[in-house]
C-alpha cells in the first residue's frame, strides 16, 4: 500500500473507464458509483464537465499539451497534462493544502475526457501555448 | 373547476414520481416477482412499523394497534384518493400508487363505506397533511434538480405507505385512534393472515414497481402485491428469509433497492429551511441524459439506501451476515487515512464461504485485501485496527494491474461486528473511545509526480509485507494485534521529515516507528526519574511536591531538548542516566548543537505553557530561533517576503511534546556533520553583575560563580539534603571594587530537586571548600537564582573550558560581603561589626567536642572516670573542647535604632566589647513594629588553595 494507494486506484479506474467506454460508448452504473466512491462529489462535477464537453486539449507543434477546462463558473482553468496540476483554487485548497482530495474536478474531467476520447482538440502555436501557460486566469480565457 | 383541481392534484402526485428511471434499478428478472410475492406483504408490514422495533414481532398486542394505524391510514388515503382519481383511473393509476393499495382489502368498496362515514373528517386532515408533505417534497426536489429529472422520492410501490407511516405517524396516531375500533374486522383479517405459514422471501423486487409506465402490467403486479400484503409477516429480514433467497439477492441488497425509493423525511425537511438563495445555487442542471445526471440519481438512491440500511442494522443488530453471499467478513489488519479515504488492509476470514462466491472470486483468495472506506463510513463504524467488519454487497472489486489482490470499493454497507456478541450493545456504539484515526501525512507533490524514488521503495516494502502476510496470515494478525492501533504504516517509511508536528499529526498520538525526523539538539540535561513520573501528573504544581533528594539519587533520565526547522520543540527523554558513572558535561559536549534523527518515538505528553512552566522557560530562552523558522503551509519564497528576520514577531511556542524512545529503539541517530546546525542557539554566558542588572525575572541565564556558602534547609542524619538546597555564590564582577553598589556582592542560588546534580558536583559542594561551578540555564528570580528543570550544574574545568578563560575570571583574594544595612534582605549574606550590648541567656548553651576531629559524638566510657571516647577518631578524648552558642545583641552604628541579634557559635567577645567583622547569614528581617534583624554567624567556604583567614 504505497503512499499513493488512491492514485493507483484512480489510475486503474480511469483505465476501466476507457475500456468500458470503448466497448459500449457508455459507462456502467458500477463504474459511476466507483468513481463517486473514490473521488466523492468531485466525480459528479467532473462528469458534468464531461457532459458539457468542457475539456479542450490544446497542443502546440512543440509537442507540448495542456488541458483547458471550462469550469462551471465559465472560468477556464489550465490542467497540466504532464503532471498533476490545475490552476483552480479548489486544487490549491482541497488537494494541496487540505489534502482532502487527490484531484480537483477539472483534472478528473480532463482525465475522463481523455479516457473517453471526448476532448476537443485545438492546435495552437508554441507562442500561444507559452502565453497560455504564463497567463493569469483572465488572460487565459481571452487568449484562446 | 372541480375537475381541474383534481387534475392539478393528481399532477402534483405525479410530479413526485420517478417517471423513467427504471433502467438503473429495475434489472431483476421478472420471474422473481412471482416468487417473492408472498413476502412483499411481510416486508410491507415491517416497513409499516417504521422500523421502530427490530425484534421479531408477533401479530398481536401493541403491534396490532400500529398495524391498524397504518392500515387505517392507507384506507383513509384510499378513500380520499378514490375521490380524486375516480374517472381518471386508467390515466393516473400508475402514478397514484398508493391508491392501488385500496385493494388491500378484498372489498375496497366496503371499506370505503365503512370508513368514510366515521373517519372522513379526521382522515381528510391526514390526507391534507400528507399532501402538504407531498407538495413540500415536490417543491424541494424541484428546486434542487431539473424539472425533467425525477426527484429521489418514489411514491411508487409501497414506499409511499411507509413514508406516510413514518412521517405522519405522530399526527396520524392521534387522528386515527378511534379508527381502531372501526377496523377491528381488518385486524381479524390480519391475524389470520399472519398465522399463515410463511415462506419468507424478501420483497426485493419492489423496485419493479417503479413508475414503469407499463400500466397494465403494473396494475397486475400491484394486485399481486396487495394480496400478498395481507399475508404479511413481519420478519422479512430474518436469517431464514435471507438464506432462502441467497441465490438471488441478499437482504441488504434488497434493502438498498427498496431504499432507493425512499428519502429520509428529516433530510427533506432540513433542506426546506434553506434560504432561497441557497437553493438557487443548488439548482444546478445536469445535462439531460448525461453522465452527471445519471450519477446524481444513482448517488441519491445510494445515499438513501445507506440510510435505510444503517437504520436497519442499528435497529436490528442481529442481521446475520457471515456466510451469506456477497458479504465480506474482514478483519482489519492495518489502516490509514488517505485524503478522505480510509485505506485498510484486511484479512478475509474463513467464514466467507468460498464455494458460494461464484460471482465474487475476490473473496476466495485468503490473501489480505485492500478495502477502502469513505471517511463517513469509517467514522460511522469507528473502525480501528483489529476490528471485524462485514461488508455487505453491493461492493465493488477493482483488480489493479501489477498488484496482487483486488481493492474493494463502495463499502457503504459495512457493519462492525463485536467479538463478544453482547445483545445489549449495538455495533456502532461500541468502543466509544477508539475514534483515533491515523491520518497519513499529505503526499508530497514530488512523490505524486514520481520525482522521488521513494514510490518504488514503498511498493517494494508493500510487496514484502504482503508476501509475509500471505505466507502466514495468522501470524500477521497476531502481529497486527500486538501493534498498537494502526501505528505501523507502509507509507512514508524511512522518509526524512523535517516537521515534528506533521509526523505527530500524521502518525497519531501513539508516536511513530519508522520515520526519521530531523531535529537539532538544543540542550542536554537530566531530570530526576521520580519527577518524570510526577511531572506528568502535576508538573504545574511544583511547590507542594515532597521533593525527592536530588543529591542522593543514583539515577536520573537524560533528556534532550530538540527543535525542528519549524521551530517546534520537544523534550526527548532518552534513557536512564547514572549520575555516579556518567559525566553530563561530556554527554552535553557530544550531543548539544548537533543535528540528529528522531526515530521510533512515542509521545508521552503534549504539554503546554501552563502545565510545564519550567520546560517553557527553557524553551523561551531559546526563542526566537537564530534563523527564521519555516512556517507550515508557506513556501520558502513567500516567507522571505513576509517573515521578519529578527523573529521578534514570531509567537513563542505554546505547546511542546514530551517524547521517549520506543522500547527497543535507539531513538536518536546523530548525523555526522562537520558543522553544527544554524538553528542551534549556544548558551550565552554572562557574569553575575550583568545578570542582576539586565536579565529580567524568570528568564534563563548561564554563569560561572564561586560557591562561598552552602546552607541546608533541612539536613538529615546521613548528611543528605532533602528538598531545596541553597548555595551562595559570587563572582569576580560582584567582588570587584568597581561594581555597582546596588548590586549585591553575593547571591543566593536555590537548587531545586528538579535540577539533578551529578555526583561530582555533589561531592564538591559537600566538601566544604569553595569551588567555581558553571550554572547553565538557571532561572533569574527576584533576589535569587533558581536551578530548576533543565538547569545544569557542572564543575568549572579549566582544562575543558580553557577557551572561555576570559569569560570565567575567578575570584581572587578573600571574598567580601555586603555590610549589613537597612537594605539587607532575608536569606542573604552580610558582614556585621558592632558592640555587644547584651546576651540572650535563655538560648545560650554549650557542649563539648573532640579536640582532634571536632566531632560531637563523644561517649562517656563507663568504668573509667571522666574519660570520654570519640567514636569518629576511635580514641579516648582527654581534653575535649567546650563549644557554646550565644545569642548576642549588637549595637550597630549604621542602624542605631535596630535590634540586631547574632547567633554565634564562636563569639569570643563579651559584653561591651566590639566584635567582628562577622560573616553572617540573615535569618530574619522584621521592619515592623521596629527593626529587628536576626543573624547567624557563618564561616564561608574557603577556596582550597587560599590560605585560611
Amino acid at each position: 500500500m504505497s503512499a499513493g494507494t488512491l492514485s493507483v486506484i484512480a489510475e486503474e479506474l480511469l483505465k476501466e473507464v476507457k475500456k468500458v467506454y470503448q466497448e459500449s460508448s457508455q459507462l456502467t452504473d458500477e463504474l459511476l458509483l466507483a468513481l463517486k466512491f473514490i473521488f466523492g462529489s468531485t466525480a459528479l462535477h467532473a462528469l458534468d464537465l464531461v457532459d458539457q464537453c468542457s475539456v479542450t486539449l490544446i497542443s502546440s507543434p512543440s509537442g507540448r499539451t495542456v488541458y483547458q477546462v471550462l469550469g462551471s463558473s465559465r472560468q477556464t482553468y489550465i490542467c497540466l497534462s504532464f503532471c498533476h496540476y490545475c490552476s483552480c483554487p479548489a486544487f490549491m485548497y482541497s488537494v494541496i493544502r487540505r489534502n482532502d482530495n487527490i484531484l480537483c474536478k477539472h483534472i478528473l474531467a480532463a482525465y475522463l475526457c481523455q479516457a473517453m476520447g471526448l476532448c476537443h482538440d485545438q492546435k495552437v502555436s508554441d507562442k500561444q501555448l507559452t502565453s497560455l501557460l504564463l497567463a493569469k486566469h483572465n488572460g487565459v480565457s481571452s487568449a484562446v | 373547476m372541480a375537475a381541474a383541481r383534481k387534475r392539478k392534484r393528481s399532477e402534483m402526485v405525479r410530479g413526485s414520481n420517478f417517471p423513467h428511471d427504471v433502467e438503473i434499478t429495475c434489472t431483476r428478472p421478472r420471474s422473481l416477482v412471482k416468487k417473492s410475492m408472498p413476502s412483499i406483504g411481510k416486508s410491507w408490514d415491517r416497513c409499516g412499523e417504521g422500523f421502530q422495533d427490530s425484534s421479531q414481532i408477533e401479530d398481536d398486542g401493541p403491534l396490532g394497534k400500529k398495524l391498524q394505524v397504518v392500515r387505517s391510514l392507507t384506507s383513509a388515503l384510499q378513500s380520499n384518493e378514490a375521490d380524486i382519481c375516480r374517472g381518471q383511473e386508467s390515466e393516473e393509476k400508475d402514478n397514484i400508487v398508493w391508491s392501488s393499495s385500496d385493494s388491500e382489502l378484498s372489498d375496497p368498496e366496503m371499506l370505503l363505506g365503512n370508513s368514510k362515514e366515521r373517519l372522513m373528517p379526521k382522515t381528510q386532515r391526514t390526507i391534507n397533511s400528507y399532501h402538504k408533505y407531498l407538495h413540500m417534497i415536490n417543491s424541494l426536489t424541484d428546486s434542487q434538480m431539473s424539472e425533467d429529472e425525477s426527484p429521489t422520492i418514489d411514491w411508487d410501490s409501497f414506499s409511499d405507505n411507509e413514508e406516510i407511516s413514518d412521517i405522519t405517524q405522530g399526527a396520524v396516531d392521534s387522528y386515527l385512534t378511534d379508527s381502531d375500533s372501526s377496523t377491528s374486522s381488518k385486524l381479524e383479517n390480519r391475524k389470520s393472515a399472519t398465522h399463515q405459514p410463511t415462506k419468507s422471501l424478501a420483497a426485493y423486487d419492489i423496485s419493479e414497481f417503479s413508475s414503469d409506465s407499463e400500466s397494465s402490467k403494473e396494475s397486475k403486479l400491484h394486485e399481486k402485491r396487495i394480496s400478498s400484503t395481507l399475508q404479511g409477516q413481519l420478519n422479512v429480514f430474518s436469517c431464514e428469509s435471507d438464506r432462502d433467497q441467497t441465490a438471488v439477492r441478499s437482504a441488504s441488497d434488497w434493502l438498498k433497492t427498496a431504499q432507493a425509493f425512499l428519502q429520509t423525511p428529516e433530510k427533506q425537511e432540513r433542506k426546506q429551511f434553506k434560504t432561497p438563495d441557497d437553493s438557487a445555487k443548488k439548482k444546478r442542471k445536469f445535462l439531460r441524459g448525461g453522465l452527471a445526471e445519471r450519477l446524481n440519481r444513482l448517488q441519491c438512491r445510494e445515499r438513501s439506501a445507506i440510510h435505510f440500511w444503517r437504520h436497519q442494522t442499528t435497529t436490528d443488530w442481529r442481521i446475520p451476515a457471515a456466510g451469506k453471499v456477497g458479504v465480506l467478513v474482514l478483519k482489519i489488519l492495518d489502516l490509514h487515512e488517505e485524503c478522505s479515504m480510509l485505506v485498510t488492509l484486511c484479512q478475509p476470514l474463513i467464514e466467507t464461504s468460498i464455494d458460494q462466491t461464484g460471482e465474487d472470486e475476490g473473496t476466495s483468495t485468503q490473501a489480505p485485501l485492500k478495502v477502502l472506506f469513505t471517511r463517513e463510513t469509517a467514522s460511522h463504524l469507528r473502525i480501528v485496527s483489529g476490528d471485524l467488519v462485514h461488508v455487505h454487497s453491493p461492493w465493488q472489486k477493482l483488480v489493479i494491474q501489477d498488484q496482487e489482490g483486488p481493492v474493494i470499493l463502495c463499502t457503504y454497507f459495512s457493519q462492525k461486528i463485536l467479538s463478544n456478541k453482547d445483545p445489549g450493545t449495538k455495533d456502532n456504539y461500541c468502543c466509544p473511545g477508539q475514534t483515533e484515526m491515523v491520518r497519513k501525512a499529505p503526499i508530497s507533490l514530488a512523490m505524486r509526480f514520481n520525482l522521488t524514488a521513494s514510490k518504488l521503495k514503498h511498493d517494494f516494502d508493500c510487496d514484502q509485507d504482503k508476501a509475509r502476510s500471505a505466507e502466514n496470515p495468522s501470524a500477521t494478525q497476531q502481529e497486527s494485534l500486538k501493534k498498537e492501533r494502526g501505528i505501523t504504516h507502509w507509507s512514508a517509511d524511512n522518509l526524512v521529515w523535517d516537521s515534528l508536528l506533521e509526523v505527530i499529526e500524521s502518525q497519531g498520538t501513539a508516536g511513530w516507528t519508522k520515520q526519521n525526523v530531523k531535529v537539532v539538539i538544543q540542550r542536554v540535561y537530566c531530570l530526576p526519574v521520580k519527577d518524570i513520573l510526577h511531572n506528568q501528573l502535576t508538573r504545574k504544581d511544583q511547590s507542594d511536591i515532597s521533593l525527592p533528594s536530588n543529591v542522593g539519587q543514583q539515577n536520573a533520565r537524560l533528556c534532550l531538548l530538540v527543535q525542528d526547522v519549524y521551530g517546534l520543540f520537544s523534550e526527548v527523554q532518552l534513557r536512564t542516566y547514572s549520575l555516579l558513572e556518567e559525566d553530563l558535561q561530556q554527554q552535553s559536549a557530544c550531543w548539544e548543537g548537533k543535528r540528529c534523527y528522531l526515530k521510533g518515538m512515542k509521545i508521552i505528553q503534549r504539554t503546554t505553557r501552563g502545565r510545564s512552566s519550567g520546560l517553557f522557560s527553557l524553551i523561551d530562552s531559546l526563542w526566537p530561533p537564530l534563523i527564521p523558522p519555516k512556517v507550515h503551509g508557506q513556501s520558502q519564497g513567500s516567507q522571505e517576503s513576509v517573515g521578519s528576520p529578527s523573529g521578534a514577531l514570531l509567537p513563542a511556542p505554546s505547546f511542546c511534546y514530551v517524547l521517549a524512545a520506543r522500547p527497543g529503539e535507539r531513538g536518536i541517530e546523530l548525523l555526522q556533520e562537520e558543522n553544527g546546525s544554524d538553528l542551534y542557539r549556544p548558551t550565552a554566558w554572562h557574569n553575575l553583575e550583568h545578570i542582576l542588572q539586565y536579565i529580567p525575572e524568570s528568564h534563563r541565564c548561564s554563569f560561572s560563580a564561586e560557591v562561598i556558602y552552602r546552607r541546608l534547609q533541612a539536613q538529615t542524619a546521613n548528611q543528605q539534603i532533602s528538598g531545596e538546597n541553597w548555595v551562595f555564590v559570587t563572582d569576580s564582577t560582584l567582588q570587584s571594587s568597581t561594581h555597582d553598589p546596588l548590586v549585591p556582592r553575593s547571591l543566593p542560588v536555590c537548587v531545586t530537586s528538579f535540577c539533578v546534580l551529578c555526583a561530582e558536583v555533589t561531592k564538591e559542594l559537600n566538601d566544604g571548600s569553595s569551588h567555581t561551578l558553571l550554572f547553565k540555564d538557571a532561572i533569574v528570580e527576584k533576589d535569587n537564582i533558581v536551578c530548576a528543570e533543565g538547569t545544569v550544574l557542572s564543575l568549572y574545568n579549566s582544562v575543558l573550558d580553557s577557551s572561555r578563560e576570559q569569560e570565567f575570571s575567578q575570584v581572587t583574594g578573600p571574598v567580601t560581603l555586603d555590610e549589613l544595612s537597612i537594605a539587607t534582605k532575608m536569606c542573604s549574606l552580610c558582614t556585621v561589626q558592632g558592640t555587644v550590648v547584651g546576651v540572650d541567656e535563655t538560648t545560650a548553651f554549650s557542649w563539648i567536642v573532640c579536640n582532634r576531629c571536632g566531632s560531637e559524638k563523644l561517649e562517656k566510657k563507663t568504668g573509667e572516670r571522666k574519660s570520654l571516647y570519640c567514636r569518629q577518631c576511635v580514641q579516648p578524648v582527654t581534653t575535649p573542647l567546650t563549644k557554646m552558642q550565644l545569642e548576642v545583641f549588637l549595637q550597630y552604628p549604621a542602624l542605631p535604632q535596630s535590634t540586631i541579634k547574632v547567633k554565634g557559635y564562636e563569639i569570643e567577645c563579651v559584653l561591651g566589647k566590639e566584635t567582628g567583622p562577622l560573616n553572617c547569614y540573615v535569618r530574619s528581617v522584621t521592619k515592623q513594629p521596629s527593626c529587628w534583624i536576626g543573624l547567624e554567624e557563618i564561616s564561608l567556604q574557603q577556596a582550597s588553595n587560599q590560605p585560611l583567614q
